[in-house]
This record gives C-alpha cells, structure tokens and sequence, in this order.
C-alpha cells in the first residue's frame, strides 16, 4: 500500500510539470496523478515509495526539514532540475517518469477514455493544443507552402 | 502441427521467413511472445490506449495489460520502444522503407550492395513500398525547406549523395477520397492519411486485414504466410530456450522451448532448423539464456541504435503534425544519417517537448532557441502551439563497436523467462558529431521553411527505436555470429532472421527494409541448406 505522504510527493510533482493555467485546469484537476501512479506501481512494485523518498531527499537540500509537497513551484522545479543532472541513471530515470508520464496522462485520451466500453470525451487539452482526437481519415490533407 | 522450422518472433523479420519458407512447402511454426490483436477491433487510434510503455496494446510485455510489462535493465539507454505482438515493432513504426546507403556496405558485411538489390526488390514489391505521390502540409513545408537550402530533389532509391525525397512507405497509396465520402472500404481503398500510423493502422475502416494501409508484417506478410496452410502462429509464446545437441563438432539447433505467458504453462517443440527473429535485444537474450556456444564472445556485440535526436520548429501558420502519413519526406546525407519530417499526436509531442539534456532557460549550446526539458506553465503553454509546429527527427550513422551490447543484467532479479537482458549503449565521439551536425542541418531546413523558432530535444541518454546488431553477420567469427546465408557460425541449424544481423547502422536509414530483404535472402538459404 503507498504512504499517503508519498502521493502527496506525487500530486506536487504532477502540479509543477503540468499546473493549472488559465482556462486550462492542470494535471491534479484531470486525475493524472492516480494515472501516474498507477503506471509506476505497475512497472515496479514498491517505486511509488522510494521516487517521493528521493523527491524529499532532495528538497532536503532546498530547504532544510520541508518535504517535496511542501515546496513552492520554483523549488520543486530546483528539485527536479537537481535529480534530471543526477550521475545515477536511476535518479535521473524517476524524473523522467514523472515528466513522460505526467504528460502523457494530461495530453493523451487518457483522462477521457473508458478502455471497458470504449467511450470517449475530449480532455481539455485537445482544445488547447489544436488536436481533433482520433479520425477515420483526412481528405483535406493538404494546404498550401 | 510437425514444424520443419521453428520461428522465435513474429514482428518485422520472421514473418517474412516465414512467408517465403511456407510458399515452398516447408511448414512452419511460429511463436510471438505477444498478442495477435486485431486492426478493426483493437486499434483505438488513441495515443496512450495504444503506445503507452507501460500498459498500452503495442508495448513490450504480456497480453493481459494489467501484468507488468517485461524489464530491460538501461545502461547509457532511456526508453525502448519495441513493440510485442504479431507484427511487432512494424505495429507501431512510420513504414518508412529507405534501403541501406550503398556506402555503409563497409568491408563487415559479408554481401555488396548488388547481391542485396534483387532481395530488396522482392520485399519493395510484396509489402508494396510505394513512393508517395503527395504530401500533407507538414511534409510540404519540409520539402520547402530542404529546396531552400539547395537540397536536390530525388525519388532514387539508391542514396549516394545528399539530397530530399519523398518517402518510399510501405503504405499503400493515398486512396481517392472525394467530398462526401465515408472513408470506409470498398468506397475508400488506400491510405485515407488519418495520421495514426503510430498507432497500428486500422485504416480504412471495414477493410480486409491485407487491405489496411501500412503495410505491417501482421498485414502483409502473415496473412500470406497463413494463406499457404503451411504456417502456424502461436501467440502469447515466449521462448524460453533454444534446444540444441553438441554434437562431435559443431552444435546443432533441434527446437525451442517456450512459455505460455497466460497460464505459465511450458512447452516444446523440435523442428529441422530455428530461426531467431525477436528482435536485437531479445534474440541475444536468448542464445544467452540458452547456454548456446559463444566462444569468441560475439553474442550480443556491436549494439547499433542510430542516436536519434528531434528538432521542432514553430511557425506562424497551420502545420497540422496530426495529418497525413507520419513521415513523408525526408533528407538523406550519407556519412552523417538522414532526418525526416515526424508527425505525431499530441502525447508524443509532450515528450519531444519535455524530455532531452538541459533546460529551456538555459543558453542553448547550438543554432536553435532553446533545448531540453521544459515543464510548469511555460511549457503548457507553449503545448498550445503543437498545431503550428513541426517536428523534423534525426537518425545518426552511429559507430558500431563491441562495447555497445546486449547482455544479461547482474543487477536484477530473473523474470519468468530468465535472467533479463541489459542494454549497454554509449555513443563515441564521432557518433555525437555527426548526431550535432544533423541536428544543425534540421535547424536550418526549419528556419528556411519559416520557423520563428526552434527546439532542439537532445535527448541523453539514448531514445531506442532503430535497435541493430547484436547477432552481426559476416565473413569473420571473432566480429560475427552467423555468416552471409544467416546461420550461426558455431550452430548448424540457426539461422537468425531479423534486425540482429545487420553488421552495422546501415548509414543511418530506417532498418526494416534492409532487415527485411535480408531475411528474404536468408529463407533463400535456409530452403537450398536444408529442404531443397
């Protein structure tokens, strides 16, 4: 079972990759978190844990006693920052995690899908980055250079 | 069944064994480690539902997605994108079909380069490989900018200088679709350009699985292996071990034993020859996995992966990167690699975006605006300009050297099919040079089609898609593992059948081709060794 403070360590990761903008709700309000949680507990059993571990670890080294959750953006952005120019590959392997999981769960279907029935709506990220969602074909392909 | 010839993979190689194998009367079986999903039914066409690494349809682990998906321990290596299944890789790759440049045929390989055109002939003609007869808007702008820098334009398939092309894809050609159309089979046949090649394409809707538009092994070639009712496919069969007797000299292979991964139950089966064909990181595996000879050390050397790396270029205009074939055009430069234009959906955009060395508040350290990582409210925003952008991908002419390697991980606990492989890639100097001097040659193709502003990736450590080698074929058994007819030097009976016998990164073009006209060659062989 993941500690409550290790989520907590993961909602604040995925609120500095991807936060709330305007107009745009960010990666906590879609549910990523419980996406990238799930991802990283289904790879490895147990990793949940020991990423907000290191998470805290470096905080440790931005201010002194405060857990990850408890950083501002810009520190938690130092912290990460820190661990993705780590020498071991596996510290630098869990920011990336984060990142590629983080985005993939806010720009992907994935907050709007159903796998079991195959229902589909739109996250808010489509509208913002320009993307229709899956298609049967282009006909109009092509515009003029 | 009674198999003559075993076949350890069924992705873009061994149905192609498989295929010429069955049409002359040898039965064969073939074992895929993963699922056999079905276009109309199982491709969503959604990014995360398909590609996810971790439980989408096309990764690399078990059929049932809940289990987790199957370790390769990393070093020098960030992430793998192989896909399990019948079809394999070819599940999720652009189609892009370029042949081997003519000039990395170095004094490695066993065969010329005209030893290798009828063989390339025979797969062009099959699968079809078809040159594109248009582009979409963001293949356009990058031809446009190709032609500004004084890059010629080519349809050659023969690449012995710089120059652009469109593409050769095996994809079948654009389908006529006029307004009003209902973009289903028979009103449409053809690539209707819906932009999910890196999906699985289950386009046009309603079609023959032999009429979907790329053309993956699962498509193409095992349709037609199946059609001689000398093949059989086992899926969800991953194999454990390849059998083989030491007989007064040399081994002899005589059958494999593999895992049913739904119910864990294990089975075997003897045949006349195996071929290995599960991809350049699994098939070391396992030879090594199955104490087969290895006496010189060769197993799993010369590692090849084409250092790939990304440009984006944002402009002021509508580039539309979701539409059309993924890669319609591209720049070849031989003694450097090749670049080409990468569409993609918005999930894969996020990650060019997101991942890579440095940050994007830092000096860049090249001719793009900024470079690296980028996450918080600035890349959220700049996300919203995925529409305008354009993303131009680099695939290095790569050294090949025994250091770079597949072997089995000391570090990690064995899964249910064995010690699990460790994938050792770091690139030498010059392969960084050449990999810079394509990113600066990407940088200007964009900023002549008229970027505003351009991303450079850099992605460190290595973005695995080209995997190669491993298992090289040549002349010379203290640099090779099987000779120019693909049969392993130290065992009778093995052949190998896919990208592990390429005996280096072929210059920097996409691999499947030459994989894939190779393992032509080498039923060939297999045929007049042993059942002519």
């Amino acid at each position: 079972m993941t500690d409550d403070a290790s989520l907590d360590a993961i909602r604040a990761a995925v609120d500095t990759i991807v936060p709330a903008t305007d107009n745009l709700p960010g990666g906590l309000a879609m549910g990523v978190d419980r996406h990238v949680v799930d991802l990283i507990e289904q790879s490895f059993p147990g990793f949940v844990d020991l990423i907000a571990a290191l998470l805290n670890a470096y905080s440790m080294d931005v201010k002194l006693g405060a857990p990850f959750a408890e950083l501002s953006p810009d520190e938690r952005t130092t912290v990460l920052r820190a661990m993705s120019t780590d020498d071991s590959q596996d510290i630098r392997d869990a920011v990336d995690a984060l990142v590629v999981f983080t985005n993939g769960g806010s720009y992907s279907e994935w907050s709007g899908y159903d796998r079991a029935t195959g229902k589909i709506s739109a996250p808010p990220t489509w509208a913002h980055v320009g993307f229709h969602g899956p298609v049967h074909g282009h006909p109009d392909y092509r515009e003029d250079v | 069944m009674t198999a003559d010839v075993i076949i350890v993979g069924a992705g873009g190689g061994g149905p192609v064994v498989a295929k010429e194998l069955a049409e002359r009367g040898v039965r064969v079986l073939m074992l895929e480690a993963g699922p056999w999903l079905e276009p109309d039914n199982d491709f969503t066409r959604l990014e995360d539902d398909m590609g996810s690494l971790v439980d989408g349809k096309l990764r690399w682990g078990p059929g049932d997605r809940t289990k987790a998906p199957w370790v390769r321990r990393r070093d020098g290596v960030g992430l793998i994108l192989q896909a399990a299944g019948v079809g394999g890789t070819t599940l999720h790759y652009n189609g892009i079909c370029p042949r081997v440049y003519p000039s990395a045929i170095t004094e490695a390989w066993p065969l010329t380069y005209e030893q290798l055109i009828p063989h390339f002939e025979q797969v062009e003609e099959f699968l079809p490989v078809v040159l594109v007869d248009d582009l979409a808007t963001k293949d356009a702008l990058f031809a446009a900018g190709c032609e500004q820098i004084g890059l010629k334009r080519s349809e050659t398939r023969d690449v012995s200088e710089a120059m652009w092309r469109p593409c050769h894809n095996a994809i079948l050609p654009i389908a006529k679709m006029p307004v009003g159309t209902s973009l289903r089979y028979p009103e449409v046949d053809g690539c209707t350009m819906c932009g999910h090649c890196l999906q699985g394409c289950p386009n046009p809707v309603g079609a023959p699985v032999e009429r979907k538009a790329k053309r993956a092994t699962n498509v193409s070639y095992v349709p037609a292996a199946m059609a001689t009712g000398n093949c059989e496919i086992v899926a969800n069969a991953f194999a454990t071990a390849i059998l083989f007797s030491n007989g007064d000299g040399r081994a002899r292979a005589r059958g494999v034993r593999w895992r049913d991964t739904a119910t864990g139950d294990e089975r075997e089966a003897e045949a006349s020859a195996v071929v290995l064909a599960g991809g350049s990181i699994e098939s070391p595996r396992l030879w090594l996995n199955s104490g087969l000879p290895n006496s010189q050390d060769t197993v799993g050397r010369y590692l090849s992966m084409h250092l790939q790396d990304f440009v984006t270029g944002f402009f002021d205009r509508e580039v539309h990167p979701n539409i059309g074939q993924v890669t319609m055009a591209r720049a070849d430069f031989p003694g450097y690699g090749t670049i080409w234009s990468q569409g993609f959906g918005p999930q894969s955009f996020s990650i060019v975006m997101g991942g890579g060395t440095g940050f994007w508040d830092d000096e860049p350290d090249g001719p793009w605006d900024f470079q690296g990582r980028g996450w918080g409210e600035d890349a959220v925003r700049r996300m919203g300009e995925y529409h305008r952008s354009l993303t131009i991908a680099i695939s290095t002419d790569d050294e090949e050297i025994p250091t770079n390697r597949v072997m089995l991980a000391d570090d990690w606990p064995a899964d249910e099919h064995g010690p699990v492989p460790k994938v050792v890639y770091h690139p030498t100097p010059m392969s960084r040079e050449r990999q810079d001097w394509l990113a600066r040659k990407g940088t200007e193709v964009l900023r002549a089609a008229g970027a505003k502003q351009v991303h450079r990736t850099k992605i460190h450590p290595a973005f695995f898609t080209h995997i190669m080698g491993t298992l090289r074929m040549g002349n010379d058994p203290a640099t090779s593992v099987v000779d120019s007819g693909g049969e392993a030097h130290e065992v009778e009976r093995l052949f190998v059948g896919d990208c592990s016998v390429l005996p280096n990164g072929l210059g920097g073009p996409n691999p499947t081709l030459t994989a894939q006209a190779l393992a032509a060659r080498t039923a060939e062989q297999i045929a007049s060794r042993y059942f002519a």
